[in-house]
């Protein structure tokens, strides 16, 4: 059931603001096709949004269930006014401060989505935008077709694709890791949680590990037709690849607490000490 | 706001049209629905792609993988954390449509083929049983790689997507089908480097699992186009 949500609130020139009241941990999603998604967590029961429409024939519509009261499920739709001569790309900037419990669903094809502080879990999908997700505790997952993904302190689980996009991770202490990019590049920074699991992929860029000289973690690196370049002084250990030798690397670094899979087809991989 | 829309949009729109795909789908009679798709270009071109995939999804051959495989993709899948003990990974995840926007039937299906390829493709490197002449494909004629039944199958179902896509193509925001066609570039370089190091080393597991997620990425680019190309 659509119903209008919130309080209007006094707003610029083409600007929309609401508050939401919302229970602690509400599924926010926003469905936008171009423009700026910016989401903030906050330590209030309440979402703040705000609101500016770019492109002429768009509106915004808002959802929230239960209609009444605090907000278990809050969806902001961006559509096209008049479906008889659509808009190529309705665009809208959306800025939102949620409950840091929130949970969000990111669908921005042609824009930018960056989120802070969101605990709950996150999802985004992107099509040429990029996507910048920091301080995240929940499941992370983004998917981009061209878009570059930045994950900077993410505790929960990630998982982060990319076709042509680069891939950034940063001090990371999720426990589980997942990142593959076709033709871009991936670069992990920070150490490895013990007991972790980091498997990045890629086929033609290259994948930069840069940790500290403690960190510990089991490497099995693998390279079809690209290179590897390691600093670090490994115990090797088996299996044996069917690689060719200086196409793969099985080592344990400082004790092996963590387990890093590293696979890229014609890309270089360089191992190194930060 | 509400209010505004309904005023724009009396009879059964494209909005309408979205909030009952599913159920139509489902099997529910809905005669506006299709009306509305007759009328509506991008709501019309949106139902007979789908009619059109679950047509052809019908057509592919059953084929019983092992109770092995099985339990190898129930453990993966419980690895990955997509399913629990009380909830299948199919529920949780038709939970989500019902909260989502315009859900994402083709995506839906897109989905599941690749979870479709991704899991077979991987048992078939794990149990190399019954390999079957190459896919037909121009590209691979002189010189075939290896490939069981129901990979041949499901890489011409994404072959069948990308002749979809392609139909639709002229029609996509020129932005879009821009990154797009990049995307799809790529993965294609990808599959044709990944074919040609099968050719010359068939054991080449690491370029076969290469190949198996390229198509897998092409299904996903290929369902999104499909469903942009609909708004």
């Amino acid at each position: 059931m659509l119903v209008p949500a919130g309080l209007l609130m006094a707003a610029g020139p083409g600007s929309t603001e609401k508050d939401i009241p919302t229970s602690p941990t509400p599924r926010v999603s926003i469905s936008n096709v171009a423009g700026k998604v910016v989401v903030k967590g906050w330590d209030r029961l309440r979402i703040h949004v705000a609101y500016t429409i770019v492109s002429p024939n768009t509106a915004v519509d808002t959802e929230q269930v239960p209609p009444q009261g605090a907000a278990d499920k809050v969806r902001f739709l961006t559509y096209t006014t008049d479906r008889t001569e659509p808009v190529p790309n309705p665009t809208v900037d959306y800025v939102l401060q949620v409950p840091t419990g929130a949970s969000l669903e990111i669908q921005n094809p042609q824009g930018s989505v960056q989120t802070d502080s969101v605990r709950g879990d996150i999802s985004v999908e992107s099509l040429g935008g990029n996507v910048s997700i920091v301080d995240s505790a929940g499941h992370l997952s983004i998917r981009s077709v061209a878009g570059n993904i930045e994950v900077i302190r993410p505790a929960g689980r990630v998982e982060a694709s990319s076709i042509n996009g680069n891939l950034h991770f940063v001090n990371s202490t999720s426990q589980r890791l997942r990142g593959n990019t076709t033709s871009g590049t991936i670069l992990y920074e920070g150490d490895f949680v013990p007991g972790g699991s980091y498997v990045l992929s890629d086929y033609s860029g290259n994948i930069t590990i840069l940790c500290p000289p403690s960190a510990s973690f089991e490497l099995d690196a693998k390279t079809v037709r690209g290179k590897l370049d390691n600093q670090f002084p490994m115990v090797p250990r088996g299996p044996k690849s069917f690689l060719p030798p200086g196409n793969s690397i099985f080592g344990t670094q400082g004790g092996g607490k963590a387990t890093l899979e590293v696979t890229s087809f014609s890309g270089t991989i360089h191992i190194r000490q930060q | 706001m509400r209010e505004e829309r309904q005023e724009s949009n009396r009879k059964f729109g494209c909005q309408e049209f979205d909030a009952n795909l599913a159920a139509y789908l489902e099997g529910e009679e809905n005669s506006d629905l299709r009306s509305h798709a007759e009328e509506c270009s991008a709501c019309g071109i949106l139902l007979d792609d789908i009619e059109a995939i679950r047509s052809a999804a019908r057509e592919l051959p059953l084929e019983s993988p092992s109770p092995r495989v099985w339990s190898n993709i129930r453990a993966t899948l419980a690895q990955e954390g997509y399913i629990r003990e009380q909830e299948s990974f199919w529920q949780r995840w038709a939970g989500r449509i019902t909260f989502g926007p315009r859900m994402a039937p083709v995506a839906a299906l897109a989905f599941a083929l690749t979870l479709a390829i991704v899991l077979l493709f991987h048992g078939d490197i794990q149990q190399n049983v019954n390999p079957a002449p190459a896919l037909p494909s121009v590209a691979e004629r002189a010189t075939p790689v290896s490939l069981s039944d129901v990979q041949t199958n499901l890489i011409r179902t994404v072959q069948g997507m990308e002749e979809n896509y392609k139909a639709r193509e002229a029609s996509l925001d020129p932005s879009a089908k821009q990154v797009y066609a990049a995307g799809l570039a790529s993965l294609d370089s990808s599959i044709r480097e990944c074919m040609e190091s099968l050719r010359n080393q068939p054991e080449n597991m690491l370029a076969r699992e290469y190949l198996m997620r390229a198509y897998a990425q092409k299904a996903e680019v290929l369902a999104s186009a499909l469903e942009y190309g609909g708004r």
